[in-house]
């Protein structure tokens, strides 16, 4: 589970409701990108090294890709 | 990898190149290719398809995210609501309607990838847009193969 030390969470609705005024200020035109970013991370990012990589593995197992395993033996 | 590839204008994506827009921990360049796709999509330079699986494989990863990591402030329902704001302009390609599981798993048998990987290179394939991966492995695999049936692709760390 993820741990819950750290900051109070926040309001999820005022959170959603600031992202969308920023996105439909994007939108026009108006604000600056990297500014946003810097918000997004602030808000919606996830910590933590090594993620995708997990994620990507799950993939590559899925393929059969796992260099780990073994050949399956012949059944007599 | 490392060569600039100009953004075309239809674009396949799949679940970690969202993904990487929520992991701060992920190297910057992936993420400053994934933030400009994102970009282009609200600025409607860029028209995305997905397959109606995207949001199952998104939240899969937000899962694994979310067990393994910590998530800065908003609650892992929100950052997926955060991250469908930029989905809801995406044209969705629906089973049996757009895409059938027979085409993909000949697809999956041809490249030798898995059947959800073919499923979004289908749905590229078939739209003829770019599809665009955070998986450099997949993408050394399959341009090692030069089948000569796939749709163009590229790792999203070359996104401009």
């Amino acid at each position: 589970m993820a741990k819950s030390k750290g900051k109070p969470r926040a309001d999820d609705k005022a959170l959603l409701a600031e992202l969308d005024k920023r996105l439909a200020s994007l939108q026009e035109g108006k604000g600056d990108w990297n500014e946003f970013w810097l918000w997004w991370d602030e808000h919606f990012a996830i910590k933590g090294k090594g993620i995708l990589d997990g994620f990507l593995k799950q993939k590559e197992l899925a393929r059969g890709w796992d260099s780990k395993s073994k050949p399956k033996r012949k059944q007599s | 990898m490392g060569q600039q590839i100009q953004a075309e204008k239809k674009a396949v994506v799949n679940a970690s190149v969202f993904l990487t827009a929520i992991l701060v921990d992920e190297p910057k360049e992936v993420r400053q290719g994934a933030f400009q796709l994102l970009q282009d999509i609200v600025a409607q330079k860029v028209t995305i398809h997905i397959p109606d699986r995207f949001e199952d494989e998104v939240l899969g990863g937000l899962v694994e995210a979310v067990t393994k990591g910590r998530p800065i402030l908003a609650t892992p329902t929100a950052i997926f609501s955060a991250l469908q704001r930029f989905i809801r302009v995406a044209t969705i390609h629906h089973r049996s309607i757009d895409w059938h599981a027979e085409e993909v798993l000949q697809a999956a048998l041809r490249w030798r990838v898995s059947y959800y990987d073919a499923l979004y290179l289908v749905v590229a394939q078939k739209v003829g847009a770019t599809y665009w991966t955070a998986d450099r492995k997949l993408l050394r695999f399959l341009q090692h193969h030069r089948f000569p049936d796939l749709p163009l692709m590229a790792w999203i760390g070359d996104y401009r």
